[in-house]
């Protein structure tokens, strides 16, 4: 199941031949997870191209870590198959170029920072010889440099969450796994994390941002995936959300007798004095308030604006809420 | 360095900066001084205004040493499942698996790594504190233990069976859980193993058998009878082998080889079972 493709939204992933496969950053096709009698995920297909910033959004309980947690081989599938960087997800050869930030983040409380973040880059595998630049590097993007030798244990929670991601920025990965990145930040972390997104996009890598803080996704992310209920609800460019060109008319009384003389401008809908119309191109803005005096109305105000990445997620869940009722 | 080694030496490390190490290395040295204070006044003992005779001050020697080394193990024991309960259980638990695990290691690794650097810190506390409370025993009243080498070595095996089992334990249940119930299972094995014995003194098969099926089950009492059996001197054996019926201090027999391959054949089953636990752990 591909989901509810948007404007120019990605395809449901096909198999393809052996060098299409290897060329996603993560493949998957008809994942099923089940906790118990609980579906955690249902037939998800998901395809990421190298380079892309996609952002995973929906609501608590709709399978995005589990589907995270399947990609680095945490959780295995009941049923699907997944590929990461053109290697089986589970197998050690997917984890090779993998940065992974979990949602639970935690490190080994009597390790210093710099020790957890030498043991990762032993692990990563790091050359040795790179070793040392390696976590100096990633500490000093991660703003740790200062603390690298305090003990875990002492370290905030915001300042463990950094440390999450300077271990997930070692060796810089080709895919990066980012599960709730900013949960524990202040402002200025969030700042920062936004700030190495943008530089892994400059540098190609492809990262996986599965967050709640729907003002990231909407600054950080190329492409949405929306996950309801376990299954793919949207998938498609972040452009396609955001585009949608909108005008909310402001009546001097009710507004829904006023629905019919907008209908060839789209869904028109009425909430007590006000009608909204979605989709619409600016230039046509003079044409809706003539068709509206025309018709009787009494304008009071016109208001041009977006539908916010927020909006229209709302919309999205309310409408698969009311599909399942 | 390869990935077991990395966490064999993280499991050490662990193990001393939470200062475990520490808190075993304290309790052996107290256990040893103190029974090395009681060695040192044995030959001074006097029963009935009479110096006890050399074969009597052995006979205590032998009996007292058991009883020491079995308090040692005993600390060893309670220290290696609370070390190794945590290990895997508690990672699991507080979710700092889940970082390590993302990486390019396969649980193999992490678990051999872990086992072996259990085994090492296993290893290492019974020699030293082993061959010390045998040195001090044979210093102070000069009693000379017929196998100290097979004694340490297989304490060490004891202690290397009940770590194993704390680790399967921590895949199984949580950490805590675990460690109670390697220290009970320990703890119980011990007083089926002395069933066993009584049911030996007194003819008896079916009492005779609860040892027999305990030995198999858990093999630390039956180790614990080969060290027995290595500490003692056949000859103050055979000049008091009446006097010793039943005592859970003194074993005339050794062990065969068929049992110590069961042993070995027990911790490759347990430490595979492990393994298949936690390679299908999910987190």
């Amino acid at each position: 199941m591909g989901g509810r493709a948007l404007a120019g939204a990605a395809s449901v992933p096909s198999r393809g031949g052996p060098g299409t496969l290897s060329r996603d950053a993560v493949w998957c096709s008809r994942l099923s997870k089940s906790y118990g009698h609980r579906a955690a995920l249902r037939l998800v297909s998901l395809r990421i191209s190298p380079g892309e910033v996609v952002g995973l959004l929906g609501p608590n309980g709709a399978g995005k870590s589990t589907l995270v947690k399947i990609l680095v081989g945490l959780v295995r599938p009941d049923s699907g198959e997944a590929l990461v960087l053109g290697a089986p997800a589970g197998r050690p050869e997917a984890r090779r170029d993998i940065g992974y930030l979990p949602e639970l983040f935690r490190y080994q409380p009597w390790l210093s920072v710099a020790e957890v973040v030498g043991l990762h880059a032993r692990l990563r595998p790091v050359p040795a010889a790179d070793r040392h630049g390696e976590v100096s590097r990633v500490l000093a993007q991660a703003r740790l440099a200062d603390r690298s030798g305090e003990r875990v244990s002492n370290l905030s929670k915001g300042l463990q969450q950094r440390l999450g991601l300077a271990v997930a920025l070692l060796g810089k990965p080709r895919l990066l796994l980012l599960d709730e990145p900013t949960s524990a930040l202040d402002p200025t972390g969030r700042a920062d994390v936004r700030a190495l997104i943008d530089e892994c996009r400059a540098e190609g890598t492809t990262v996986l941002l599965n967050s709640h803080m729907l003002s990231e996704v909407e600054r950080s992310c190329d492409r949405v995936v929306v996950l309801d209920r376990g299954a793919v609800l949207a998938d498609g460019p972040l452009g396609a959300w955001l585009d949608h060109d909108m005008l909310r008319v402001r009546l001097e009384g009710e507004a829904a007798p006023f629905v019919s003389c907008l209908k060839r401008f789209g869904e028109v809908s009425a909430h007590a004095r006000e009608l909204t119309v979605p989709s619409l191109a600016m230039s046509l803005v003079p044409d809706v308030v003539a068709a509206l005096v025309g018709a009787g109305a009494r304008v009071l105000g016109v208001e041009p604006g977006q539908v916010s990445l927020e909006e229209k997620l709302l919309e999205l869940l309310a409408r698969n809420d009311g599909e399942h009722r | 360095m390869t990935n077991i080694s990395v966490f064999a030496r993280l499991t050490v490390l662990e193990a001393a900066r939470r200062k475990v190490l520490w808190a075993l290395i304290g309790l052996a040295v107290l256990i040893i001084g103190l029974s090395f204070w009681g060695f040192a006044r044995l030959p001074a003992v006097h029963v009935f205004a009479t110096p006890l005779s050399a074969a009597n001050s052995h006979l205590a020697t032998a009996q007292l040493l058991g009883f020491v080394l079995f308090a040692l193990s005993f600390v060893g024991a309670l220290g290696m499942s609370f070390v190794a309960a945590p290990t895997i259980g508690g990672e699991l638990e507080s979710g700092v698996a889940l970082s390590l695990l993302a990486r390019p290691v396969r649980r193999s690794e992490v678990l051999l790594g872990k086992w072996l650097g259990l085994v090492s810190l296993a290893v290492a506390y019974v020699v030293i504190v082993g061959g010390a409370e045998i040195a001090a025993a044979e210093t102070g009243t000069g009693y000379q233990v017929p196998n100290p080498v097979t004694a340490v070595a297989l304490l060490a095996a004891q202690a290397v069976v009940l770590l194993s089992l704390a680790l399967l334990l921590s895949t199984l249940l949580s950490p805590m859980a675990a460690g109670v119930v390697a220290v009970g299972l320990f703890g119980t094995a011990w007083v089926a193993g002395l069933v066993g014995d009584i049911g030996h003194s007194l003819n008896d098969p079916s009492v005779a058998a609860v040892g027999t099926v305990d030995h198999l089950l858990l093999p630390t009492d039956g180790l614990w009878n080969g060290v027995m059996n290595a500490l003692d001197q056949t000859s103050l054996m055979s000049s008091f082998s009446d006097r010793l019926v039943g005592n859970p201090f003194f074993q005339t027999s050794g062990l065969t080889t068929a049992y110590l391959v069961w042993s070995a054949a027990w911790l490759i089953g347990v430490v595979g079972v492990t393994h298949l636990r936690f390679s299908r752990a999910e987190l």
